[in-house]
């Protein structure tokens, strides 16, 4: 056999052999299979209405974190206490993304409508990223169901009268009027809590076919 | 090499096979290095028939299960990876053969069948291959090689069938080929 | 790191155009521009196709391996076809017949076009007309067929439980034997290669 075939031949084994004995690298995003996304798109699982949204601030509920994904004017200019501003066009930078990227808090988003904070959760969900809910209607139908509430709305019936403090309140930060105002730190903004990290290792989906 | 003044006088002789297979296999790496894709031949083909028939009958088109996706497009189905592929196969070729003294417009066959046999068994073989790569979507560079080359099982499955089946009759046909 | 160019994007269409140039140029430069060459490996005296075939096969597994190990290309980010077996095997063997009978497949046909070859034009003018017949007969013959047999994207390693890593090292064992092999059937039986 000629030399120069040896040593391809050689080459081959020894490269072969090395591989052997190690392992496939594994690249770090990983991504939510569509099959699974497309269920939870369908069965409206990520939904929160304004009013359990309300409910979960009045009673203080350290379990969910706000995050207002509107512009900065709209969020500088009224949002829900304690909200966190992620523009959606910020979405995806890392520092942002830290803030979903932990399972301490379930995280609540919000837009005008919503069409963007849908857009979000989807972004969201797609990385792996769980416990992730969207307000429906947002901030639109916050202001028609908490502060404006008509007559017959479920709010007069479900909740208490701290409700009622708390819309009045958030009527007066808006600009509207308000008849009397017992407590006034309902619009105290809640310090944004720091994001508690922690990789997770999720299912792999596979490449372009 | 010879320049191209010299061509046909006598042409170069093949590279060493293995030598220009660890040349396709790094041509083959670099396909999925730069672009995640593998290497293939039918699929441009496929591209050119879809191009052809959304543009002459879009509505017949997106009827059919077949067409319907390629009525869907926002460009042109044929602005396509493997169209751009196969297009520099063919100005690879020309450039080697360029180089090579091997153009030349030539119809092989073997001594004991005649050229228009050689013609008509040539477009039969073409059409199966339309037909059976479609099927196992790709061919032998697109399914066999780069599947081969991600280890996965269906490259080897292609390839099995392929050669295979090739084998099989391989005896019924000889007298094409020698 | 792997890919490097975004899908569709001018730059990745143009890095196709390249790599076509280059894998035309060794094809031809390998003699896969013939039909008689191509056709040899199934009669026994050319095995020309098997050593190419089987040796880029072998560097590609290997290198994208290697390439894996260092970082600069992950499997979940580039190409890997679903494994469809019933399709895969019917067409298959339409193939095979495709190339006792034509002497090319899809790729070396349009090299041996570029040539000049007429017999490869024939071949493709061929390649074109089955699509068509295949394209409007899709829903009545070959729809169901076509979507059958799926049992996901599946390594030839995970299938035979190995690992990645053993299952490339047993490819280049086979491959060197059956090269082995190849040789010393010609060697027996004093066969020649066809040069040009």
């Amino acid at each position: 056999m000629k030399k120069k075939y040896l040593i391809g031949i050689l080459v081959f084994l020894a490269i072969g052999v090395y591989l052997a004995l190690s392992g496939v690298k594994e690249s770090d995003y990983v991504e939510v299979k569509p099959d699974k996304l497309f269920l939870d798109l369908v069965e409206n699982t990520r939904y929160f209405s304004a009013d359990e949204v309300a409910q979960m601030i009045i009673s203080q509920d350290p379990s969910i974190q706000l995050i207002d994904v509107r512009t900065e004017k709209f969020y500088n200019k009224f949002t829900l206490n304690g909200a966190i501003n992620i523009p959606l066009k910020d979405f995806l930078n890392p520092d942002n993304l830290a803030y979903l990227d932990q399972d301490v808090y379930n995280t609540i988003l919000f837009s005008n409508g919503s069409s963007d904070a849908d857009v979000a959760w989807q972004l969201a969900t797609r990385m792996g990223y769980q416990n992730v809910f969207v307000m429906r209607g947002g901030m639109n139908n916050w202001v028609d169901q908490i502060l404006q509430p008509t007559e017959h709305s479920v709010i007069w019936d479900r909740v208490n009268d701290q409700l009622y403090q708390y819309r009045k309140g958030a009527s007066l930060y808006f600009g509207g009027k308000a008849d009397d105002i017992s407590s006034g730190d309902s619009d105290v903004k809640k310090k944004p809590k720091k994001p508690a990290v922690r990789r997770k290792k999720k299912e792999v989906e596979g490449g372009c076919g | 090499m010879k320049s191209l003044k010299h061509r046909n006088s006598t042409p170069d002789k093949y590279m060493n096979p293995y030598l220009a297979g660890v040349l396709l296999g790094l041509v083959l790496m670099a396909a999925f290095f730069f672009s995640g894709e593998g290497l293939g031949g039918s699929g441009a083909f496929k591209d050119i028939v879809k191009t052809t028939v959304v543009k002459v009958a879009p509505e017949y088109a997106a009827g059919t299960h077949y067409f319907k996706s390629a009525t869907e497009l926002d460009h042109s189905p044929l602005k396509t990876w493997l169209v751009f592929e196969v297009l520099g196969i063919l100005l690879g070729g020309i450039i080697s053969g360029a180089f090579a003294g091997r153009l030349k417009l030539k119809l092989e066959h073997s001594p004991k069948i005649t050229s228009k046999t050689r013609i008509i068994f040539a477009v039969l073989g073409g059409m199966l291959f339309g037909i059976g790569s479609q099927l196992g979507r790709g061919c032998t560079s697109g399914a066999g090689l780069s599947g081969m080359a991600v280890m996965s099982v269906s490259g080897f499955v292609a390839v099995a069938a392929i050669f295979g089946s090739g084998y099989l009759f391989a005896w019924f046909f000889r007298k094409l080929w020698i | 790191m792997a890919p490097i160019f975004e899908y569709n994007s001018e730059w990745n269409l143009l890095a196709a155009l390249i790599i076509g140039i280059a894998f035309g140029w060794v094809l031809e430069r390998a003699g896969f521009s013939t039909s008689r060459k191509l056709a040899g490996v199934f009669y026994g005296y050319d095995f020309v196709v098997l050593k190419v075939f089987f040796t880029a096969a072998v560097t590609a597994a290997v290198g994208l391996l290697v390439l894996n190990q260092m970082g600069l290309v992950y499997f979940d980010d580039v190409w890997m076809p679903t494994t469809f077996i019933a399709p895969t095997i019917v067409g298959g063997v339409i193939m095979g017949l495709g190339f006792i009978l034509g002497g090319f497949c899809p790729g070396t046909s349009v090299c041996a076009a570029a040539i000049g070859k007429i017999d490869a034009m024939a071949f493709i003018g061929g390649i074109v007309i089955g699509i068509y017949f295949y394209a409007f007969s899709y829903e009545f013959l070959w729809e169901d067929l076509r979507k059958s047999g799926s049992i996901g994207k599946v390594k030839i390693g995970e299938l035979m439980g190995l690992s990645e890593g053993v299952a490339v090292l047993t490819f280049i064992i086979v491959a060197l034997l059956a090269f082995w092999m190849v040789d010393t059937i010609k060697k027996k039986y004093k066969i020649k290669d066809v040069k040009y």
